[in-house]
């Protein structure tokens, strides 16, 4: 018994050249956890959809293949059957569900099983049990982490009693210590599990699978680390609304990664350099307080890749994006800008996509063009949430060698991470925020 | 204080809401005008829990504003008013105040309902007392939810924007882009969410 996927060929557009899965053959055990793999691009989101039966249905053109749980082709089945068998679970859990609280979210997904509503409650309180999420019963989504909306809608999927769950990089916003705690709940259920993810030890896999033979390599760079300069930003009994750090400082030149849980406050404390939250206490950036900076100089000084680029995109192609960084921080003739551009975009292999608009980009390309947004820049502090999420091992080495090579020369590097080992290779010092919320 | 008002069925309530609006829009009377204001009001000091009330006040303001500009309106402009800053008689006067009670009227109708209803009962009461679909349903939820995601966004999208070192302002239309680009993705997303879980209506 298992999920069979046979000879998919899939493309965007009925009339593209471009094929994005070529006679894609996979098999997904019962009652496993299976990790699907492949490098940044290669269509692993795609191969989850098409899997799930959102695709073709949903957008996309199948060209030739069928997907099949024992013998029921899924592609033919509606999504109310359908849910029996596969349901998925989503990269950001913000844009997951459409009602407030989970009580009623799972009263939503009951109703769409033609489950009476009298019958729900004691089906809603076991899913959010198994899914240990039962102190989140009534709680608004608004005020959950990314974990617990995670939970949420894990205990979503429970309820719906589908029989293989396929996650889409589910945890790319949630620490590690509740990433295991929920993937040993999914173990304990005995369910079939086809993960998208680069990490195979957080999942401890049973099976894995490769899209285009590329295996996970271990992350073992260890750059040789230059010194640092003077401090830059220096921070003095710093509280931002209920969260409290601890002093910290950062030199010229120096790499921090800020580790700690989902919630811990390394994301906010970005927000309040970035004069996005008001804060108390001191956070001095160059010997002055970055609440005494007009904000037009505190970003000519202040760079920030977020955690989801997609809305930090300006232009309509892949080369023009990078080139207006370009053409706005460096001097120079036309034709040298048109180079640099293009020389940076094949770093980070980009170059084939140069003409396609961002948002056709995969997640993992959509960071690392991000990243190389602002690297073009010229700004002297460069914070990055996340960079390296969903991306393949020599894509990690590649932002990393870039990131290195600018702090060489002067440029200050604050990364949060939830890569425990990416943390200790690659940085002056690691800041570990507790969660210390009153 | 109790919020015997948030009891009522949302539906019937926007119904009768609907209705009455739609009636006292042919009457044009100064005394009914004071007369729905003046029971909105109480109904809002009565109905609504007090905690509600630093909401009334920031909603009031502009509408103040509005209501006094209207007023300015009728009083220069309206019958017998003498255009820009000319003469001023009673007939304008009374059509100025009108037109201001008038403003009010409606704004405190309009925020007597929106104070005592829960979006998430009223579309479940629309469902069930007005058979509405359930893809309209759980759209407008879903639209709901988005509203303060969109907020942060958009804060996001014009931070992200002078970061990159374009000058934007408030009535930049750029990070609006960016944002109606952003839209069409979360809504693709939220709608195979929901599929995922087994939604469907033919």
């Amino acid at each position: 018994m298992s999920l069979n996927a046979t000879g998919i060929t899939f493309k965007y557009f009925e009339d593209s050249p471009r094929i994005v899965l070529q006679d894609v053959n996979i098999t997904v055990p019962v009652g496993k956890i299976s990790v699907l793999q492949g490098k940044s691009g290669a269509g692993k989101s795609t191969l989850a959809y098409v899997l799930a039966g959102l695709y073709p249905e949903n957008g996309g053109f199948l060209q030739s293949g069928t997907v099949k749980w024992e013998n029921v082709d899924i592609h033919t089945l509606t999504p109310d059957n359908r849910v029996a068998y596969v349901a998925m679970m989503f990269q950001n859990p913000d844009l997951q569900f459409c009602m407030n609280t989970p009580e009623n979210e799972i009263a939503f997904c009951l109703e769409n099983i033609g489950i009476a509503e009298a019958d729900m409650p004691p089906l809603i309180h076991d899913a959010m049990e198994k899914a240990q999420a039962l102190d989140l019963l009534g709680k608004s989504f608004t005020y959950m982490s990314g974990g617990e909306k995670q939970k949420c809608a894990l205990a979503c999927i429970l309820a719906l009693k589908s029989k293989c769950i396929i996650l889409d990089e589910a945890f790319a916003n949630v620490d590690e210590p509740t990433a295991r705690q929920i993937i040993t709940t999914l173990r304990g259920l005995k369910l079939t599990i086809l993960a998208i993810d680069h990490s195979t030890s957080l999942w401890n896999a049973d099976h894995v699978i490769s899209l285009d033979g590329t295996g996970a390599r271990v992350f073992d760079l260890v750059p040789s680390l230059h010194a640092v300069g003077a401090p830059v930003i220096t921070t003095c009994g710093l509280s931002v609304g209920a969260i409290t750090y601890p002093n910290m400082c950062f030199e010229k030149g120096s790499i921090t990664a800020i580790t700690g849980k989902s919630g811990a406050g390394k994301t906010t404390f970005f927000k309040a350099l970035m004069q996005q939250h008001k804060y108390k206490g001191s956070l001095a950036l160059m010997g002055r307080e970055v609440n005494k900076y007009k904000k037009k100089h505190l970003y000519e000084r202040c760079g920030i890749v977020f955690q989801n680029p997609a809305n930090q995109f300006l232009a309509l192609s892949v080369y023009d994006e990078v080139f207006f960084s370009v053409n706005h921080w460096h001097k120079g003739n036309a034709e040298a800008k048109r180079e640099k551009t293009l020389e940076l975009l094949r770093i980070f292999d980009l170059d084939v996509y140069k003409k396609y608009s961002p948002y056709l980009l995969s997640q993992g390309q959509q960071r690392r063009l991000a990243v190389l947004t602002m690297l073009a820049g010229g700004q002297n502090i460069l914070l990055l949430d996340e960079p390296t999420y969903g991306q393949d091992y020599e894509n990690i080495c590649a932002i990393m060698q870039l990131l290195l090579e600018k702090a060489k020369n002067g440029l200050t590097v604050l990364y949060t991470t939830h890569n425990g080992a990416l943390a200790r290779n690659f940085s002056h010092k690691i800041i570990h925020l507790e969660d210390n919320r009153e | 204080m109790s919020d015997f008002m948030s009891k009522i069925n949302p539906f019937y309530k926007f119904v009768f809401i609907i209705v009455f609006s739609t009636v006292i829009t042919f009457i044009h009377s100064l005394w009914l005008n004071i007369w729905v204001f003046g029971g909105a009001m109480l109904l809002i000091l009565t109905g609504v829990k007090y905690t509600q009330y630093m909401r009334v006040v920031k909603f009031m303001l502009p509408v103040a504003f509005m209501s006094f500009s209207l007023f300015v309106m009728g009083l220069f402009f309206g019958e017998g008013g003498g255009g820009m800053f000319g003469t001023v008689t009673t007939q304008s006067t009374q059509t100025g105040i009108t037109m201001a009670t008038r403003f009010l009227s409606f704004a405190g109708i309009g925020l007597v309902f929106a104070l005592t209803t829960n979006p998430y009962d009223l579309v479940k009461s629309l469902r069930k007392d007005a058979k509405l679909p359930r893809k309209f349903a759980y759209g407008m939820l879903c639209a709901i939810n988005l509203l303060p995601h969109i907020k942060t966004e958009y804060q996001n999208a014009m931070m992200a924007f002078r970061v990159r070192g374009v000058r934007v302002g408030p009535l930049s239309l750029k990070p609006l882009f960016s944002m109606l680009v952003n839209a069409f993705r979360w809504s693709e997303m939220l709608s195979l969410a929901m599929i995922s879980k087994g939604f469907y209506e033919d």
